[in-house]
This record gives structure tokens, C-alpha cells and sequence, in this order.
């Protein structure tokens, strides 16, 4: 672990990027992403059977007394609570080097291992998330509720600031010139928006964490994949991952959070491309103003895309078209979450190697807390490329797939019967682009 | 609900099967073709492959961070030709960094090798530009 003072960063750490999938890869990948697709329109079923929140089998009784026990939650909230205060004492007090784990806590473990935890656990950054925590503090040392804020959350805002927030961090992450070994860049950010977070909590109460914490509403997005959940009452369940995914409140703003999850991942698979990196090389004076234009072109043209096709669906009936983009936007986050599990899984692995070997060490100190992991090699799963390959493509392929049957099943919903089928197709045929977009990042960039 | 069941079976099927038939198609592409020589010494009956590299001016050729495939294990020679003293980082695992002094013609650098598949750039640090892409398996 030599503090090499300028390794070039792919997406905030790390320097290795995978070798593209071999090419008839993404060729049986696209024929069966195409396949399953029309096979779906073609046989699936014609009355919608998901049931969101209502469904699933409670869980046993005694596992949902200990997941719900106080000293359960409570050990989860306190590992959260300490783990991002160890950090924050990196983040402020330690070197500014490439070692510091606070760069690989912000964009391996927070940004990328979100994901895993919120399929495996549910939203756990709701409850472990160190802001509400605080929020809760000042409430109850003033004694206010912390659902009371100054205004109402206007619905029509709903996940708005959510998107915009997860489209600065990308911004922060794929886009600032001094990623690379620049704590002072972290913590203005984290300054920002963390203060901008409390801000709106004060105003609008606690009501803002779940639609402006960018981390929040993307753990809580993600964690509706997940096969456990919760009904409305609270009840423990068991589900299928598309019911769970069923129950995703169509709120303003879904579309757009998800655009910026979806455009921001396929542009940094863009950037890395020689293609992009030789063209965007000769103007290097404008780099910044070039990489923020095209990330938000990434963005807008998924929203766009999106917004016109479901629009396109043409149904009507008892929502009104405008609402049809958000009741349709949770069938995209199987897409998102499957392209993002094969642009950052070997990156995942070899950088949570990493950051378990520095993260003993938050001040460069010495301190030998997490020495036992520096034996372990952290390149070693790119040494397996056709195992990473194969399973970028399933991922992907799954995601589709996932996605297909959920807005199949939304479609035969809300469309009037007669044009359940055809209404379906312009969606169909956007996601199998979207399927086909991030095959050939994957293969040719 | 028989056919959610049923459908998560064919769902988990058919990625079985993709699976199953990408691990297949895995053992006659290429990929696995340089796994093949990670066994072996065969390295050094390759020819080195050679990267030039002209500093002139403030510029640099190549510069639009181009891709050059190369074998696992084959050695990779840069040679440099500057009228500025330059460092040329290859980012591969383990990092390799060469100092260049102003004047030098045609300097061979020496070699190195990766065996690590993936790809790797190799950098300017005094222009701070990308020169090429190493595409190594």
C-alpha cells in the first residue's frame, strides 16, 4: 500500500477497468433480452396478479421478533452510527492521501455497497442513517416531533430533490477534476448537502430524509428487489422480488430519480471508453464544463426517452396520462440496478478489499486494527475474466428480463383491456434499447 | 400463486442456461486463450511489443489513449523521444514509473510485463495526457 500520489481514478477510486465482454456475449445476451421480451407480451398473463405492499407470506414469528427486537435494531443503528463517525474522523482529521478510507467508504462502501445491502436487508440506511439520527437529537432535546416541520412536503415535489442530490454526488464522483486524492472536495460536498438535508428536515420535517436524501431514497429504491418487506402495517414478509418492486409508490419525481441512477452509470462506462477519453483528451481546458454536459445529457435523454414512451402507452382511463411515467418508472429499477451490478462489480470486490485494508488505519498512524487483511490480494477477481463476464451479462440480461414482467403487469393494470397489448410495445421496445445500450458499453467501450 | 412460482422457475432457468451456455462458448473464445499461456513460460519466445512515444513542444503523440492488445506476460517496451524531461506512468498492477530527461532520442525504456488481464492506461505525468489504452488478455 504505497500512497502513490496520482494513480488515475475510474469512478472516484481504483485504476483497473474489466476487459469488454467478448462479443458473441452481448450477442446472445440482445437475442435473449429480445426474446424473453415479446415472449412476455405474448404469453404472460393478461390481468395484473401483483399485489405490492399487500403480498407475501409473514415471516416466521420468532425471526420477526428478533429482526424486530429493540437490541437488534439497536446493534444495527450503533454499528452505522460508529462506522460513519470513524470515517467522518478520517474524512477530517486524517492525511490527504490516496490511503485515507474515506474516499473508498464514500464511493465503494456507501455508493456501491448501498446496493447489495438494500437487496439483502432492505432500506437498512433509513434506519442506520446518521442524519436522522441527528435530526432525532436536536428534536428531542427541544422537544419538537420530528415529523412536525415548519410547511407541509409539498407533494408535488416529491422525489425531486432526491434526483437532484443523486446527480450531484455523480457529479462529485465522474465529473470533478481533483477526485483523485481530494478530501478537501469530500468534505465541501458532504458539508453541502448535509447541510442543505437538515435544512429541509427543519422545514418540511423528517419527511425530507425519505425524498431528498440521496442516499435514503436510492437504498429505499433499490431495497424494493429485495425478498423481504414490509406490509403496510408492518408486518414482516417474505415476497417476490416484483411485488415488493409492485409496491414502490409511483411519487412525483421517480422517473427523474431514476434517469440520473441509470444515465450517470452508462456515462461513466462511456467516459472510461478510449473512444471518449481521446476525443475529450484535446479539449482538457474545458474537461469539467464537457463531462458535466454529457452527464447530463446521459440523464436527460433516459428521461426523455422514458417520459415519451410511456406517454406513448396511451392509456388513460383513471389517471390521466401525466401520472403514467411515474407508474411506470418502477419497472426501469430492475434495468438500473442490473447494469449497475455489472459495471462495478470487480470494482466492488477489489476496492472493498482495499478499503478493509486502510480503514484500520483512518489517520495514516500506524494503527494495526485491520493488518490481518493485507496479505490478501485485492486484484485477484480480475484474474477471473470470463467468470466476471458471464456474470455482467446475466445481470444484465435478469435486470431486463425483471423489468419486462413489471411493467408488463403495471400495463395490463392501468391500460383499458383492448389496448393492453399494442399499449405495451413502445415501452417494450425502449427497454430492450436500454438492455442494448448497456450491452454494447459493456462490449465496446 | 402458481404462476409467479412458475415464472420465477422459468426466469432462474433461463439465466441458468445463459449462464451455462456463456461458460460453454467460454472455453473456445479467446478470453480463455490467454489463460492458457499463464501456466507456461512462454513470455519470452513473444516479441516485445513496442509503444513510441514523441514529446515535442508541450504535445504528445499518441494521444487519444488508443487501444493496444497485448499478450499476458509479454514484455512492453516504450521507446521515447523528448525535448522535455517527462514521467510515463503505466497504471497496470504493480504500477510501473519511468523518468525521461530532456533531449532523450529514441530512449528504450525498460521493459516490463502484466499479468493481470484488464485494461491499463499509460500516462504523460507532465502533460497530464493519456497516451494509449494496454488491453492485456
Amino acid at each position: 500500500m504505497s500512497g502513490s500520489s496520482d494513480v488515475v481514478l475510474a469512478h472516484g477510486v481504483g485504476g483497473v477497468q474489466d476487459l469488454p465482454i467478448p462479443a458473441h456475449y452481448a450477442y446472445i445476451a440482445a437475442a435473449t433480452a429480445l426474446l424473453v421480451s415479446f415472449g412476455v407480451l405474448a404469453l404472460a398473463w393478461r390481468t395484473s396478479r401483483f399485489r405490492g405492499d399487500a403480498s407475501g407470506r409473514p415471516l416466521w414469528p420468532w425471526l420477526a421478533r428478533i429482526v424486530d427486537a429493540r437490541i437488534t435494531r439497536g446493534a444495527v443503528v450503533g454499528l452505522g452510527l460508529v462506522f460513519a463517525g470513524w470515517i467522518a474522523m478520517a474524512a477530517v482529521f486524517g492525511q490527504n492521501t490516496l490511503v485515507n478510507p474515506s474516499f473508498r467508504a464514500v464511493y465503494v462502501v456507501l455508493w456501491v455497497g448501498l446496493v447489495p445491502a438494500a437487496i439483502v436487508l432492505g432500506p437498512v440506511y433509513r434506519l442506520c442513517s446518521p442524519l436522522r439520527w441527528l435530526h432525532r437529537g436536536i428534536c428531542a432535546a427541544a422537544g419538537i416531533d420530528p415529523g412536525q416541520g415548519i410547511r407541509t412536503y409539498p407533494a408535488k415535489l416529491g422525489l425531486w430533490p432526491g434526483a437532484f442530490f443523486l446527480f450531484a454526488f455523480t457529479w462529485l464522483e465522474l465529473v470533478n477534476p481533483n477526485v483523485s486524492e481530494s478530501l478537501p472536495s469530500i468534505r465541501l460536498w458532504f458539508l453541502l448537502v448535509g447541510a442543505f438535508t437538515m435544512v429541509g428536515a427543519t422545514v418540511y420535517g423528517d419527511v425530507w430524509f425519505e425524498n431528498g436524501d440521496p442516499f435514503e431514497v436510492y437504498s429505499s429504491l433499490v431495497a424494493r428487489l429485495s425478498l423481504f418487506g414490509r406490509r403496510t402495517d408492518g408486518t414482516l414478509v417474505v415476497r417476490n422480488p416484483l411485488e415488493n418492486l409492485d409496491g414502490l409508490p409511483p411519487k412525483y419525481g421517480l422517473v427523474g430519480v431514476v434517469s440520473v441512477l441509470f444515465g450517470s452509470t452508462a456515462f461513466d462506462s462511456f467516459k472510461e471508453s478510449p473512444r471518449w477519453l481521446g476525443w475529450a483528451q484535446q479539449y482538457s481546458t474545458h474537461s469539467v464544463i464537457l463531462n458535466t454536459a454529457a452527464l447530463a445529457l446521459f440523464c436527460l435523454v433516459v428521461y426523455v426517452t422514458f417520459t415519451l414512451a410511456s406517454l406513448a402507452t396511451g392509456g388513460l382511463g383513471t389517471i390521466g396520462s401525466r401520472g403514467l411515467p411515474n407508474q411506470l418508472a418502477h419497472s426501469v429499477v430492475p434495468i438500473v440496478v442490473g447494469y449497475i451490478v455489472a459495471h462495478y462489480l470487480s470494482f466492488f470486490i477489489a476496492e472493498g478489499i482495499a478499503f478493509v485494508q486502510e480503514v484500520g488505519d483512518p489517520l495514516s498512524r500506524g494503527w494495526p486494527l485491520t493488518e490481518w487483511a493485507d496479505g490478501i490480494d485485492k486484484y485477484t477477481i480480475y484474474n477471473h475474466p470470463t467468470a466476471i463476464a458471464v456474470t455482467k451479462v446475466v445481470a444484465v440480461v435478469t435486470g431486463h428480463v425483471l423489468g419486462v414482467v413489471a411493467a408488463h403487469d403495471r400495463s395490463v393494470r392501468l391500460l383499458p383491456r383492448t389496448r393492453a397489448l399494442i399499449g405495451q410495445l413502445p415501452m417494450l421496445v425502449l427497454m430492450v434499447c436500454y438492455t442494448l445500450l448497456g450491452l454494447w458499453l459493456l462490449f465496446s467501450s | 400463486m402458481p404462476g409467479l412460482t412458475r415464472l420465477a422457475t422459468a426466469t432462474s432457468a433461463a439465466a441458468a442456461l445463459l449462464g451455462l451456455c456463456l461458460t460453454g462458448c467460454g472455453s473456445t473464445n479467446p478470453t480463455s486463450g490467454a489463460a492458457d499461456s499463464a501456466g507456461g513460460t512462454g513470455s519470452g519466445s513473444e516479441q516485445p511489443a513496442t509503444i513510441s512515444i514523441v514529446e515535442k513542444d508541450g504535445s504528445i503523440t499518441p494521444d487519444d489513449g488508443h487501444v493496444i492488445d497485448v499478450d499476458k506476460g509479454q514484455d512492453v517496451q516504450l521507446v521515447v523521444t523528448t525535448d522535455a524531461a517527462d514521467e510515463i506512468h503505466v497504471h497496470s498492477i504493480p504500477e510501473h514509473e519511468f523518468e525521461v530527461e530532456a533531449g532523450a532520442d529514441s530512449e528504450k525504456l525498460p521493459e516490463f510485463s502484466i499479468d493481470t488481464p484488464g485494461r491499463f492506461i499509460i500516462e504523460s505525468h507532465g502533460l497530464n495526457v493519456t497516451l494509449v489504452t494496454l488491453q492485456v488478455g
